[in-house]
Order: structure tokens, then sequence, then C-alpha cells
């Protein structure tokens, strides 16, 4: 949250940070607060930001609609690649999946995604590559991630078996 | 007529996305808590008053009607107001960008000097014979003031001490020039010679003391504003200020707003120092610092840092300053106790927590919202 957000900014400022240098947006020297707004409308009903309206400080809303519009700009704005630590944890189950969709609409779009996160089901269902780490250390490469089901990855996550060190490759 | 429309719903919008019932309830407890503390404020120098008169009633009566009992009386408010009004809006810059450079008291210093030796020196005439030295002022102060900025910047000097260090240098030059070079001993003073008439600022109002200044004064505050909220520098400045480890990780160069958002601050200072001196002085003599640096800081907490409520704020302690030098001028209250009653009155309106927000919104709250139970925004219920 201490660099996901400015708690003091309106909704509109933290949804368009990443974004704001983007020539569409700026008119001269001045900013589009028309654009911005409606930038800013879209991501918060594309991502269901519950919110009041778009120039209130953005302390005001709960923590998982504050992640909501971390992801959506994050998402929105992803250029090349996207890595995304943990980018569903405290979030409500229905936003859950619309952050998921999001990624995946990334990756059709050609986009790399590095995914970081303890969530399994999460990484199951978003990822077709994985690394498992054991305690700081790689200890599986896994380059077809549906063959593999939960107990087996369970065990390389508990550091119970692990590739060969030519197989994992590091 | 389509477009008239078309414009008129725009506007509609805005407003309404400007003023929620919250936002109007933020509002009014902001304004409110400001208004109840320059009440108790004036409550207090009451008191003081009636201990130190023996006609209290006259002297209350010079200090808070006084500045309006004539044009030329609100014309000194004006005057006054002016100054503190750059100040206010050198001041919102320098916060909003999350710093605490106090340059701007010898940025006024600085602006002041330079102004003043380049009206007297360059001798130009015309409009150029203003604009030139103002220039020249602020620029100067703008120099200096990027030291302590970039210091800050780069090696995370504490701009508020080293700031303060640097007022006194360039006083102390300054002092050391009008003593010493630029004097003009014929002024029977420490003092430069008489500024040009060419480059002294004209009279708006006939009786008063009352000069263009004040309406570039509220230009810069609109500019300042645009600046601040309607432009890509001003989101990067804020941002900045707000929460450095948010701005750096939307990449945003975080040494360069603080800097800019510094010198910009301390050139609009140096500015006002420029144009208090065409417009009130006839030679530069300021001896010591002039004070209005560090009540602009006063003037932006009240204005809570918002550049279009600068100017009023800028107004109030101007009308506060001009009620108490005319009860001095005129009744048995002694200068030094109009003093302690400003300084009591700024404390109470500038200290923002003398009416802790959460205590206060929730006494308002529970009064005027007891029927209607305010619905939480956001909702608890997200799994947060």
């Amino acid at each position: 949250m201490k660099d996901g957000v400015d708690l003091d900014g309106s909704l509109v400022d933290n949804a368009t940070a990443a974004i704001r240098d983007d020539r569409q947006f700026n008119i001269g020297p001045f900013q589009s607060d028309r654009k911005l707004d409606a930038y800013a409308k879209r991501l918060a009903e594309r991502y269901e930001v519950r919110h009041e309206s778009l120039r209130e400080p953005i302390r005001h809303l709960s923590g998982g609609n504050m992640q909501k519009v971390v992801c959506g700009r994050e998402i929105s704005a992803c250029k090349t690649v996207l890595i995304a630590d943990q980018p569903t944890r405290g979030v409500d189950v229905g936003s859950v999946r619309t952050i998921h969709d999001h990624i995946e609409l990334l990756r059709q779009h050609g986009k790399a995604i590095l995914l970081i996160s303890s969530d399994l089901s999460e990484i199951r269902t978003l990822c077709r590559r994985a690394i498992v780490l054991h305690q700081g250390e790689i200890v599986a490469h896994i380059d077809d991630l549906a063959a593999y089901t939960e107990e087996e990855l369970g065990l390389y996550m508990l550091g119970l078996k692990r590739q060969r060190t030519t197989e994992a490759g590091s | 007529m389509k477009r008239l429309s078309a414009f008129v719903s725009r506007l509609c919008s805005w407003f309404k996305s400007q003023f929620t019932s919250r936002h109007l309830l933020t509002a009014l407890i902001e304004g409110g808590r400001t208004l109840i503390a320059i009440l108790i404020a004036y409550l207090v120098a009451f008191a003081v008053i009636g201990f130190v008169s023996d006609d209290p009633e006259m002297a209350i009566r010079w200090f808070v009607f006084g500045p309006l009992s004539s044009p030329t009386e609100f014309g000194e408010v004006l005057k006054n107001a002016t100054p503190l009004l750059f100040a206010g809006i050198a001041a919102c810059l320098i916060i909003k960008g999350g710093n605490f450079n106090m340059f701007t008291e010898g940025a006024f210093y600085a602006g002041g000097l330079i102004a003043a030796l380049a009206a007297i020196y360059f001798d130009l005439s015309g409009i150029l014979a203003i604009i030139i030295p103002l220039a020249c002022g602020t620029l100067a102060a703008m120099l200096i003031g990027y030291i302590p900025a970039k210091l800050k910047a780069k090696y995370e000097v504490n701009e508020f001490v080293s700031s303060i260090m640097f007022n006194f240098i360039v006083m102390w030059i300054g002092v050391w020039l009008i003593s010493n070079v630029v004097i003009d001993v014929t002024s029977g003073d420490n003092a430069t010679a008489p500024i040009p008439d060419a480059s002294r600022l004209r009279i708006l109002f006939e009786n008063t003391n009352v000069t263009t200044g004040l309406l570039i004064a509220l230009g810069v505050a609109v500019v300042a504003y645009l600046y601040m909220f309607r432009t890509r520098f001003g989101f990067r400045l804020r941002m900045t200020g707000d929460n450095k480890a948010f701005a750096r990780s939307v990449g945003i160069d975080v040494g360069r707003a603080g800097v800019s958002s510094q010198i910009l601050g301390i050139g609009v200072a140096g500015l006002g120092g420029g144009l208090a001196i065409l417009a009130n002085y006839h030679r530069f003599n300021w001896k010591t610092l002039p004070g209005f640096g560090f009540d602009g800081f006063m003037v932006a907490i009240i204005a809570k840092n918002r550049p279009l409520l600068v100017p009023f704020a800028a107004l109030f302690i101007g009308y506060l300053r001009s009620g108490a030098d005319l009860m001095a001028f005129n009744t048995d209250v002694a200068q030094e106790v109009v003093q302690i009653i400003q300084g009591l009155i700024l404390i109470l309106v500038a200290s923002e927590a003398f009416f802790s927000s959460a205590w206060f919104r929730g006494v308002i709250a529970k009064r005027m919202f007891r029927r209607k139970q305010l619905a939480p925004v956001g909702g608890v219920d997200d799994h947060a």
C-alpha cells in the first residue's frame, strides 16, 4: 500500500498515474481532465471498483478496492512486460476473477507476464510455465503446468522432491 | 446553441463530480473548523484587550471594524495582503512538493534587493523598467534557492536547516551591500539610491496604496493552480509530495519534481519580494528578513495548500494586521500586546490539530446526520 497508491490522491490520480505522460491525455502543457476522468471511470467499471465519486481520496476505499485500482492501472498501462507480485491477495472472490481475466487478455495480446504468487490455484489458472522455489532455491522448472497434479507441485514446494540440477537448469 | 447546451451539461456534471454529499460534508467540516478556530481566537483576543485596555470597546471597534471603515483603510488591507499572497503561493508549491524549504524568506529579501538594484542601475523606461527588475529578482532568488533544493535531492541534506542558513547568508550579504557598496549617503540611512519613478508600480485605486502588484499576485495564484492541478508537471509534484515511494514506482523522477517545486516556490517568493519593493518602497533598506516567507507557510496552512484559497487566507491575515495596526495607533493597547494577539490568533487558526479531525467529524456527523446514516463508501464486506 505504501508503494501502490497515494492515499491522499483521488481515484483519478491513482488510476491514471501510469499513463499521465501519454500524448492523448495532454493538450500542450495541460492535461485533459475529461479524458483522464473517462479513463479512470472505465477502469473503475472494468475492475468493479466500488466508489462514490472519482474525486474522493482513495483512502476512503477499502483495501480490496484499492488493490483493484492498482491492478487495473498496471495491467492497463502494460507495454511489454508485467511483473505481478500477489496481484489478488486480499481481493474479494468476484474481483479475483476479473483481474485474472484481464491478465489472461494481456497474455493473448502477446505480453510477457511474470506472476509471483503463493496461491497455487491462481498459478494453475494463469500460467503455462512455472518455476517452483523452495527456501529461495529453484527446485523445479515446469514447462507444461497442466501435466502436473497439485500433489506433485506440492511435493516440490515443500522441498520433498526436486529435479536433478541439470533438469532444473540452474 | 447546441455547443452551449453541451457546455452547460458538462459544467453540471463537473459540479456533480466535485460536490458529492461526502465532498460537501468534508468541505463544510474543514471550513467550519477554520471558522471556529478564528472565532475562538477572536474571543481570546477580546479577553486580552479587555485586560489591558481602559476602553476595550473602542479598541475592539478599531480592531474589527477599523480596516473596513474607509476605502483607504481597506486599501491597507489589500496592500498588506499582496506579499502574503505571493508567500502563500510559494509555500503551497513547496509544501505540496513534500518539502519544507524556508528559503522563501531569503527569496523575498534577495528578490527585493536585486529588483531594486536592477531598477536603479539599468535605468530602463516604459514597461521594461518594471519587467526587467522583477525578472532579475526572481531569477536571482531561484538561482540561490537551487542550492538547498539540490542539496536535499542529491545528498539528503535537510532542506529546512540549510534553507534557514541560506536566509541569513543572503540577508547579511544584502546588509553588507547596502551599507558599503550600493549605499546612498545622502539618504542618511543604510539604503540604496531612490528607485526611479519609471520602475515604480502604478496605484490601482485613488487614495490607497494598492498597486498593480495585487493583480499580478492574483494572476500568480491562478497560474499556480493551473500548474499544480491541470498539468502533468503538477501531477508529478503532487504525487511526489504525497507519497514519494508511490511516485517513484509509477515512474516519476522524484528528485527533479522536488527540486522544481522548490525552485518555482522560491521564484514566486522572489517575484513577491521584487513587487513589494517596487510597490511600497522608495529605496531598498531592509536590514532584517521581512518575515513574509514565514508568514507564507501560515497562509498556506490556513488555505489548506490550495492556491485558489490562498488569496482569501492572505486577505484575512492582511485584515488582521491592519486592524491590529489601527488599534495600536488609535488606542491605549500597546503594539506589543497587538503582537501577542496576532500570535494567538495565528496559532489557533493555523493549528490543524486544534480540532482533531476524527473527533470533530464524529460530532458533526452525529448532530447533523443523525437521521440519515452515511453509508460507508466502498463497502466493508470486501475481504480486505
